[in-house]
């Protein structure tokens, strides 16, 4: 326990904490340091043991620390992009004192993150997952605008709808497995009798963090109004923890599932698609990205498809996920970061150096030749094969249509996040981190285990480069066309896109939630009564708001708990 | 008489004396009476802690007055009772300093610390009672000796609540005496025994389910159950520090308590299974527990909200119990000592609130973090705690309650739980929520005179030092002298479970 190699996980989790609390103090010392809290699990990813988990039976229910040899990699970038973007933050909002309460909930969300990636027991994984996502509500409202409060409270109700589904996935699934060692989840998982549930919870608990439609909603809504560093750590790192939650208690490898496996395929070329088309239509840069995280997070989720339908595919497709996740949070978080730094680009030098660094990072992300996007995507198609037949064939074009539609919205993006040269002249503190999440993604290809000749094989390959040319062609043509009178293509689709129709839906029914229910109805009946023609709805509807109040009392609360005493017995009868 | 005999009386009349004592007090010897209350609290909960070494050591106490032949006054310590005592002795010291910040300079506190002490005499006594006939003597007198607190104030409305209670707890008294007297006449004179007294009883199965029905009926209206459960939300009337006893330290755990002595030392965990009588308690505690948080949803007044919280959260000890699986009765009996930490945290920062700034109701509570940030802060990790999120006492609960629910074969009790988790969000959430993040509606309304501290300081600091218990309870789980490794104790020791 002694060594540093086993101190090192708990100094990762401990560091953020302490600094988060000394954040507290009117010093500006503890958020000047806060990106470097991160260094300890960096020092980790490099130094741990692959395998040797550190415990300490007294710490909640006996928290298991250590790392796989995927969880390595997660960790790697997770920590990375959180010391970067923490760099970045300093010089982007100062230290005054919004900034220092900023730095507070940025460590406390960096802990839960660096934390869960490191859990190796499943209450540990659940504190530092509860941990991050309730406190990155802090970073969403940041700014403290109607539109922030907004978004943070979509995203805090999802995040709530996670957690009623998280929780009793991670209760049956430690039941079936007899442990809460992560370790052994899957095999359990795959064992229980009550598999078909935990595999929905998981996909729908942990699809909240991914993105996955349709539970995406919060992402369009968080990243514009959480400070840009902020966006970029949730898009990089803390998406990928939903990923992860998915790689970790799903029965991958253990047993095949293919109804499930062609649901997360299905469903992952939806958000595919889905995130390129309404993206296009946003005006908003930080909006776009948004939804091309959660196109991109469809990509993995047809990974994860491929695993969970063949279980000779998990090797192929866990390799494939972890390098997407790696690439994905590198480019991504470039891309946020670069569009702080092009806000402040005002020379002709500058200019050109950000447009540039941009057209980099959207080169990744489309899968352009020699990029870790290319890489990326070979690993994905090379997932596929194990498949049964149509599936391989179908799925590379898909994939291939798909970086089509990547490369045009990355288009739409440059056109809207191109340096006008309007800011106040580059600082340090902003376009060093960025260089250096630069080099990250343009060095990521060299980490390959491939021998170099592979590796220039899979980044080379004409299936890499044509979806890019068609891309780029297609986005040159709607620049043309449209965007460059700064005109839109297609309908004005708000943020939240599926959100805005639901909570009109809702909207009559929220009455019964916690205002006042008969005024509503009463509301109802008498525009209702305005028209001649509607008089009987109108009578009818004042019939039901009389009869409303009088029940009111026991008539929402008792219905609701008979019904759920019904829902009980034909349970127990069920079971 | 030798010592181990005399403990257990000793820890009940260490609080009763001091509480007669300061009966004759004069309101104004507040010094006097200060000393006399606390220094019988301290050599209370030093023999306490000395039984608990004692008890973990697996020594035994007993104390045993023949009162009629074949009936006894048996007081007798076992892991389960010293848990149910040990949290109330701890929380009671607490208590005592918080209710001396609020009722400085009121009326009537001599009244009120002497009848505060005997209901905590009583409620060690219903610890400690070894069979039915002494828990039940405890039991009213717990009950006689909380109605002038609840009518403390007296108001209209709190005499009208005093009423209203006295009418639940009697009435539940005589059909928990009924039972008991039931369970004699089947059974002959039983004690709480491990593994269950009437193993092997030729008692008709008939006769046993109705004294079942009828000791948790009579148990169930301090328990709170639904639909016996309408005295509590009234009763908040009672000050502040009383709620936090009622609700936290002695009257609805006494209740769940008891539940727990018949369920698992009176009929036994494996013949109450047999018998069935399990399975519908299990549903009944379910259906309370929704039913307590959706009427939380819809209350404005903070302390009322409280109040439907703890009907419901009370029934998470009882459906652990009645759940009749090994990790899920360990979350119950882990509950009876996290829910008490937890909800007297949450009254005592409803008490600095109301006391420091005379807001009552969550419609008002807009800012109040501004002013108060320490309190709402503990108010927060009391509100965490109560949905069940790591690292807080209340997810270890909740852990053990639902992967115990899987083990035991009812998979169903976990959706009450997600299902109650997300309730109790949605109503503790927009109260932190108003409170960190609205604009204050206006100036202050301040009650009292400014001090150095956001409130008075023996308000703030027993709400602070209580609070650092919740996430230290859940954090420190596995150490062991937590009261989940009691609750374990309680579960291999005591009822023979096999726990790896």
């Amino acid at each position: 326990m002694a060594d540093l190699q086993s101190l090192l996980p708990f100094l990762a989790i401990a560091l953020p904490l302490v600094l988060a609390a000394a954040t507290l103090m009117r010093s500006p010392l503890p958020a000047t340091l806060a990106p470097l809290a991160a260094l300890p699990a960096l020092a980790y990813t490099l130094l741990a043991p692959a395998g040797a988990n550190v415990e300490v039976p007294w710490l909640l229910l006996g928290m298991q620390l250590g790392l796989t040899e995927t969880t390595r990699i997660f960790l790697l970038f997770t920590a990375a992009l959180w010391l970067l973007a923490g760099l970045y933050a300093r010089s982007y909002l100062g230290a005054d004192a919004p900034a220092r309460r900023f730095f507070t909930f940025y460590l406390l969300t960096m802990c839960g993150n660096l934390g869960l990636v490191m859990a190796r027991d499943v209450a540990s994984f659940y504190l530092f997952f509860s941990l991050m996502g309730f406190a990155a509500y802090g970073l969403v409202v940041h700014d403290g605008t109607e539109k922030a409060r907004w978004a943070g409270k979509v995203y805090l109700i999802l995040v709530l709808v996670g957690e009623a589904m998280l929780l009793p996935a991670i209760l049956l699934a430690v039941a079936a497995a007899g442990t809460a060692d992560l370790a052994e989840i899957p095999a359990g998982v795959a064992a229980s009798a009550n598999r078909t549930l935990i595999v929905a919870l998981v996909l729908g608990g942990f699809g909240v963090k991914a993105g996955a439609l349709p539970l995406h909603v919060w992402l369009p809504l968080a990243h514009p109004a959480a400070p840009t560093p902020a966006s970029a750590v949730l898009s990089g790192a803390m998406i990928k923890a939903g990923l992860l939650g998915w790689l970790l208690f799903l029965p991958l490898g253990e047993i095949e599932l293919a109804g499930w496996g062609t649901l997360c395929v299905a469903g992952g070329l939806a958000a595919a698609f889905f995130g390129v088309l309404v993206g296009l239509t946003q005006e908003n840069p930080k909006t776009i990205l948004a939804y091309s995280s959660i196109s991109q997070m469809g990509f993995m989720t047809v990974g994860l498809g491929a695993a969970l339908a063949a279980p000779q595919a998990r090797p192929l497709a866990v390799a494939a996920i972890v390098l997407y996740a790696a690439h994905h949070a590198f480019a991504k978080g470039a891309l946020f970061l670069g569009l702080g730094v092009s806000e402040k680009a005002r020379s002709l030098w500058a200019r050109r150096l950000v447009v540039a660094g941009l057209l980099l990072a959207a080169l990744a992300l489309a899968g352009a030749p020699l990029t870790s996007g290319a890489a990326a995507k070979e690993y994905l198609k090379a997932a596929k094969e194990p498949l049964p037949a149509p599936w391989p064939d179908v799925l590379k074009l898909m994939l291939q249509i798909g970086a089509v539609g990547t490369t045009v919205l990355m288009g739409r993006f440059l056109v809207s996040a191109w340096p006008r040269g309007e800011g106040g002249g580059l600082k340090a503190g902003l376009w060093v981190p960025w260089s250096a999440l630069l080099v990250c993604v343009a060095a990521l290809v060299l980490t390959l285990p491939e021998s170099i000749a592979e590796t220039l094989g899979l980044v080379l390959s004409f299936d890499a480069l044509w979806p890019v040319v068609v891309g780029v062609l297609l986005a040159g043509v709607a620049w043309l066309a449209t965007w460059r009178r700064g005109a839109r293509l297609g309908p004005a689709i708000p943020e939240g896109d599926l959100l805005i129709p639901v909570l009109r839906a809702l909207d009559g029914l929220r009455g019964l939630w916690r205002g006042d229910p008969v005024s509503r109805w009463r509301d109802l009946a008498e525009r209702a009564a305005l028209s001649p023609a509607r008089l009987g709805l109108g009578y009818a509807l004042r019939g039901v708001a009389r009869l409303e109040s009088r029940l009111r009392y026991w008539a929402v609360t008792g219905a609701l708990f008979l019904s759920l005493v019904a829902l009980y017995v034909a349970l127990i009868a069920w079971t | 008489m030798s010592l181990s005999a005399l403990l257990p009386v000793l820890v009940i009349l260490s609080s009763a004396v001091a509480s007669t004592l300061v009966f004759f007090m004069n309101d104004e010897w507040g010094r006097l009476r200060t000393t006399v209350y606390l220094g019988g609290e301290v050599i209370k909960l030093a023999l306490v802690l000395v039984m608990l070494r004692g008890i973990y050591l697996g020594e035994s106490y007993e104390t045993r007055i023949p009162l009629v032949p074949g009936v006894d006054f048996l007081l007798r310590a076992n892991p389960l009772a010293m848990l149910f005592l040990t949290l109330s002795a701890g929380l009671w010291l607490l208590t005592t300093l918080y209710s001396i910040g609020y009722l400085r300079n009121a009326p009537h506190r001599s009244r009120f610390f002497g009848f505060f002490g005997l209901s905590v005499s009583a409620t060690a006594g219903i610890a400690l009672a070894g069979n039915p006939l002494t828990f039940f003597i405890f039991y009213e007198i717990l009950t006689l000796a909380t109605y002038p607190l609840v009518v403390h104030r007296d108001t209209p409305e709190a005499l009208a609540a005093g009423y209203n209670y006295l009418a639940y707890t009697l009435a539940g008294g005589v059909v928990l005496l009924a039972g008991i007297v039931g369970l004699h006449a089947v059974a002959g004179p039983v004690e709480f025994v491990t593994g269950g007294a009437l193993e092997g009883t030729e008692a008709g199965r008939g006769a046993l389910i109705a004294v079942f029905a009828l000791l948790i009926a009579g148990l169930g209206v301090k328990t709170a159950l639904v639909p016996l459960h309408s005295w509590l939300p009234v009763a908040m009337v009672a000050p502040t520090p009383v709620s936090a006893l009622l609700h936290g330290v002695a009257v609805v755990k006494a209740g769940a308590f008891g539940v727990v002595r018949v369920v698992y030392e009176v009929f036994g965990i494996e013949f109450s299974r047999e018998l069935g009588v399990t399975l519908p308690l299990a549903l009944i505690a379910a259906a309370t527990i929704i039913y307590g948080s959706v009427r939380a949803l819809s209350q404005d007044e903070l302390k009322r909200m409280l109040a439907y919280s703890t009907v419901s959260q009370v029934s998470y000890i009882v459906l652990g119990v009645a759940l009749a699986g090994t990790l899920d009765s360990i979350g119950g009996i882990v509950h009876l000592v996290h829910q008490g930490i937890m909800k007297v945290t949450l009254f005592f920062c409803a008490g600095v609130v109301a006391e420091t700034l005379g807001i009552y109701r969550i419609s008002e509570m807009a800012g109040v973090a501004r002013r108060l940030p320490w309190t709402m802060a503990a108010f927060a990790v009391g509100a965490f705690g109560m949905m069940g999120l790591p690292p807080m006492a209340g997810f270890i609960s909740k852990w053990y309650l639902g992967v115990g629910a899987v083990d035991a074969g009812q998979p169903w009790a976990i959706a009450v739980l997600a299902t109650s988790t997300l309730l109790n969000a949605a109503y503790f959430l927009p109260v932190i929520y108003a409170a960190w993040l609205k604009k204050p509606l206006g100036e202050w309304k301040e009650k009292r005179a400014k001090t150095r501290f956001e409130a008075d300081w023996l308000l703030l600091f027993p709400t602070l030092v209580l609070a650092l218990f919740v996430p230290a309870a859940g954090l420190l789980a596995g150490l062991d002298f937590s009261p989940l490794a009691w609750a374990r104790l309680i579960a291999s020791r005591e009822w023979g479970y096999e726990i790896e």
